[in-house]
């Protein structure tokens, strides 16, 4: 299996993990040891310092080709953050195809309001937004898709508490929403959702260093689907997104 | 050829899930809850063997639970096992339930969950229980979670303490009490942590193999809640050594399962 993933961060933070993923080599390592070809990685620091910090590490990143930043935003109302313009600018000039908000940890709603000009400009340049679920909840993410029916939203880190009435309406009704696998491992829930939606809606997404990435290549590679629909779960979906980004 | 590239290839790794349910729960959906839809999903893993209780016994009237438990076990002999549901919330059935199944070819120990039921795991409801479960070392499967707060750490040790020849299984492994848990599960020879909803955190199974040793460690999903490939593939990328996978996978389950239907 080709594996892209949409969620990898490393990073030093407040608390200690079991196990850290510290330094790119750490993500590094740990991608060949579960035969993961590429990710969009974010830093630690992004989420628990704050969002510019984490920015400014992406730069890590630039000489290794599997890896690809994705940047952190908040909304454009106060001194720390760009405008939409610059923001877009700023993307396109170091090559970055996807972005992460935290608003319940950055305090703000990611709404028409609070964020209009951002989430315009990313759905006129094809932008994926992730978004852990526990930032937004299913509420607002409804309230999000409804006045941006457009944009492409990727909500990781759902949790194992069976999400799928939240979910399948939205992958029914909204072209561009999507759930990463992270943790959507109820028994047999891939291949129901891709049974029932296809496999459109699902990225390989892992929440390394939260979680075992290697629990999620072996769910895809034991899941009782076509290998088409595991190779869009597992890259194809993905590395369509990123391609279909504009400028 | 090891676990790993077994498991991923779909070659013979045998597993045994020592923490499954059955049937529809009223939280969310589950694809493969019904006994059918169940054995097919354990063909599809390699899982050798389940111990279940169903959801009937947890959440509704537990005569009526244990006795699908029992159905299920004997339309599926040998390929599942079932734990007789105690529920103290009502007492006058506990006894009887245990008295009617706990013989019964395919029952392999006894099912308590704590926090649904609202009762702590030291309280007088439960004696009953535990006094036969040591008196017969049988197997018992608790649900647990965290410090304390009726079936934490600090009462499974009480537990663990005054019946130390009940088989325990702390479902959950005192789920992120770890700094107490692993040191309590060292300890203990007849207490096993469980991966159930555990197994995700990164780094955990380096942690329990090196603090407790793979020889405590049971294979455990909920299942149908969560896939087993999900949590084999926790166990198998984990920087553990191949005898730990081989002993979280199967050896340890086949150990306490044989124990039981040996008696």
């Amino acid at each position: 299996m080709r594996i892209f993933d949409c969620d990898m961060s490393y990073g030093i933070g407040t608390t200690a993990l079991l196990r850290e993923v510290a330094t790119v080599d750490d993500v590094l390592a740990e991608m060949d040891h579960c035969g993961i070809d590429q990710a969009l990685v974010w830093h630690r620091d992004a989420w628990e310092r704050d969002f510019s910090a984490g920015n400014a590490r992406l730069g890590e990143l630039a000489e290794h080709a599997r890896l690809h930043p994705t940047k952190v935003f908040v909304p454009t109302c106060c001194q720390d953050m760009v405008s939409a313009d610059e923001f877009m600018a700023q993307l396109r000039n170091e090559g970055v195809r996807a972005v992460r908000a935290f608003p319940s940890k950055n305090s703000y709603l990611l709404d028409r309001v609070s964020c209009g000009d951002l989430l315009e400009a990313f759905i006129a340049h094809s932008i994926p937004l992730l978004v852990p679920l526990a930032e937004l909840g299913w509420e607002r993410i409804y309230a999000l898709m409804k006045d941006f029916p457009k944009l492409r939203l990727i909500v990781t880190q759902i949790g194992i508490w069976g999400h799928d009435r939240y979910f399948r309406p939205l992958m029914k009704t909204y072209p561009g929403f999507c759930v990463s696998t992270s943790r959507m491992e109820i028994g047999g829930e891939v291949k129901s959702v891709v049974d029932r939606l296809g496999p459109e809606h699902i990225v390989f997404g892992s929440g390394l260093p939260q979680h075992y990435p290697g629990s999620f290549v072996m769910m895809l590679a034991r899941a009782d689907i076509s290998d088409a629909a595991r190779d869009a779960i597992t890259h194809g979906n993905l590395e369509r997104m990123l391609g279909e980004v504009t400028w | 050829m090891n676990y790993r590239e077994r498991l991923l290839k779909g070659e013979h790794c045998p597993i045994i899930d020592m923490h499954g349910h059955l049937g529809p729960f009223h939280a969310f959906f589950m694809p493969e809850a019904a006994p059918d839809a169940m054995v097919r999903g354990m063909d599809r893993c390699g899982m050798e063997h389940l111990v279940f209780s169903p959801h009937s016994a947890l959440c509704g009237d537990i005569r009526e639970g244990n006795a699908e438990m029992f159905d299920v076990v004997k339309r599926y002999p040998g390929r599942l096992y079932g734990y007789c549901t105690i529920n103290p919330s009502f007492p006058q059935f506990i006894d009887g339930e245990m008295e009617k199944y706990l013989e019964q070819a395919g029952v392999v120990g006894i099912k308590i969950h704590p926090a649904m039921h609202a009762c702590a795991v030291t309280d007088d409801r439960y004696t009953s229980t535990w006094q036969r479960a040591q008196a017969e070392k049988r197997l018992v499967l608790s649900h647990t979670w965290g410090a304390g707060g009726g079936c934490g750490t600090s009462d499974m040790i009480k537990i663990a303490e005054k019946y130390p020849d009940v088989r325990l299984i702390l479902g959950h492994s005192c789920y992120g009490d770890w700094d107490h848990v692993l040191p309590f599960a060292a300890e203990f020879p007849n207490v096993y942590l469980d991966l159930t909803a555990v197994y995700h955190f990164y780094g955990l199974i380096e942690r329990m193999c090196e603090k407790v040793g793979s020889h405590k460690i049971l294979f455990g999903t909920d299942y149908p809640w969560f896939d087993p490939m999900v949590t084999a593939g926790c166990i198998v990328y984990a920087h553990i050594g191949e005898d730990d996978m081989g002993n979280i996978l199967y050896n340890n389950g086949r150990r306490l399962l044989d124990e039981q239907l040996n008696k």
